[in-house]
């Protein structure tokens, strides 16, 4: 039932926000509401007959960093994130908020709104998967910290149970040697081809300690091969023709709903970070 | 339902639908025609304001959104010096934006100069991504910025 006049609850805290949720686990969670407004059918935003405002939740605004992680609020925004400056966040994450939208966009769009898109991995998700960073699930009366490369079901739903809001992400801040996050179009025009591609490497001793890749094409399909990922560790950088031919093979066929675009930028960007680790790890350096 | 906010300054109070957008309240029911309906979608910059401090397209902010919250449109941004400064640098750089993206280069201008006094070229295009018009070449509007940095450090130096 969709409605232009719904009731509207402006929570304060966080446990006011479960509360309401609970009672009413229909209602519609309202943070910056970028997606839901971009993705309107009409001139008008249809909402449902109740909904949460959550902007005044100063819970789901906070920062805290440790030695080895950074808790983000889910409330915060791409442009208060982007705030805390590279030497906070890792450097793949801030290149990837940075390519969100206008910065006016970024003034109103939030992290858990990047992240709780049914069936859309949007531009921080594939970043945040690679990172392993988890996301903390919290209702009434209980809490659950998830990983984000299992928050975004095969079938298209999120898992969030009944009542439960994404309150913060946690994100690992491991010393990664290179890292890389490039963007190709955007999700508000599927014309455009999207795709983003994104790389972590870490070198010690001129030897690939560990290494991961990931991509999106359409904000549909993720793109990962492990077996890839496993090959290369061990190798001495740089990496030869032959041995970047041969990671290429192992990352395997890629997904037959690819455009031939998205297909070609992939493995050119593929090619080109793993021929050029020892620049992205000197450039970091 | 009934929401009050401040809108340049001044205190304000609407009887509004919830769904409805910023930019359609600044227009038809305010009478402020600085913030144009553009793309409707938040990309092309025309319909900007400072939405509590910070750069926003209203277009896609909800009447219920706005409810406690603080606005400037092109028209608050007007009666300030800080908009002198800009006005002064466009002027002298000789660019000339059109009334499409006007609203939405003089707030973002405005924006980055409060944050950053002395933006850097780079500053500068990340600013003005939001707000591309093809009525002014793309090096006067750099131009233009710079002037508008100086004149604003100059007043503050004056103590204006």
């Amino acid at each position: 039932m969709e409605d232009r006049n719904p009731t509207v609850y402006f929570p304060d805290t966080l446990s006011e926000l479960l509360q309401l949720y609970r009672r009413t686990p229909s209602a519609l969670l309202y943070a910056g509401g970028t997606y839901i407004l971009s993705h309107r059918p009409g001139r008008f935003l249809e909402l449902p007959s109740t909904v949460l405002s959550i902007q005044d939740v100063q819970d789901l605004r906070r920062v805290s960093r440790s030695e080895r992680t950074i808790e983000l609020g889910a409330g915060m925004t791409i442009a208060r994130t982007l705030q805390l400056g590279e030497q906070n966040i890792p450097r793949a994450l801030y290149v990837a908020l940075s390519s969100i939208g206008p910065p006016a966009v970024r003034g109103i769009a939030t992290i858990g709104g990047n992240l709780a898109i049914p069936a859309r991995l949007m531009t921080a998700v594939p970043v945040l998967i690679l990172l392993e960073a988890r996301i903390e699930l919290r209702r009434q009366g209980g809490v659950r910290w998830l990983p984000v490369s299992r928050f975004h079901l095969s079938d298209g739903r999120l898992d969030l149970k009944p009542g439960e809001v994404i309150t913060r992400v946690r994100v690992p801040l491991q010393p990664w040697s290179g890292q890389m996050f490039r963007r190709f179009g955007t999700e508000l025009s599927p014309e455009s081809e999207p795709l983003t591609v994104c790389g972590l490497v870490r070198v010690s001793n001129g030897i690939v300690e560990e290494i991961r890749l990931n991509g999106t094409a359409s904000g549909r399909t993720l793109l990962r091969s492990r077996t890839m990922e496993a090959e290369l560790v061990g190798r001495r950088i740089p990496l030869s023709r032959k041995e970047v031919e041969s990671a290429e093979e192992a990352f395997g066929e890629l997904p037959a709903q690819l455009t031939d675009i998205q297909r070609d930028r992939f493995r050119r960007l593929l090619t080109w970070f793993l021929l050029n680790i020892q620049q992205l790890t000197t450039r970091s350096a | 339902m009934t929401i009050h906010f401040t809108l340049n300054g001044e205190p304000t109070e609407m009887d509004v639908q919830a769904s409805d957008l910023l930019v359609d309240l600044l227009r038809l029911k305010l009478g402020l025609r600085g913030a144009r309906p553009g793309c409707l979608l938040g990309q092309c910059g025309s319909c900007t304001v400072l939405f509590n401090g910070s750069l926003a397209p209203s277009c896609l902010i909800p009447a219920f959104k706005v409810y406690g919250s603080d606005v400037v449109t092109i028209e608050g941004l007007m009666q300030t010096r800080e908009y002198q400064d800009i006005e002064r640098g466009f002027a002298r750089a000789e660019a000339q934006p059109c009334r499409f993206c006007a609203a939405g280069k003089f707030l973002s201008i405005h924006a980055l100069l409060s944050s950053s006094p002395n933006p850097t070229k780079q500053a500068i295009q990340d600013t003005l991504a939001g707000a591309w018009c093809r009525c002014t070449t793309h090096q006067r509007l750099i131009q233009a910025i710079e002037y508008a940095a100086e004149n604003r450090e100059r007043r503050l130096r004056r103590g204006r």
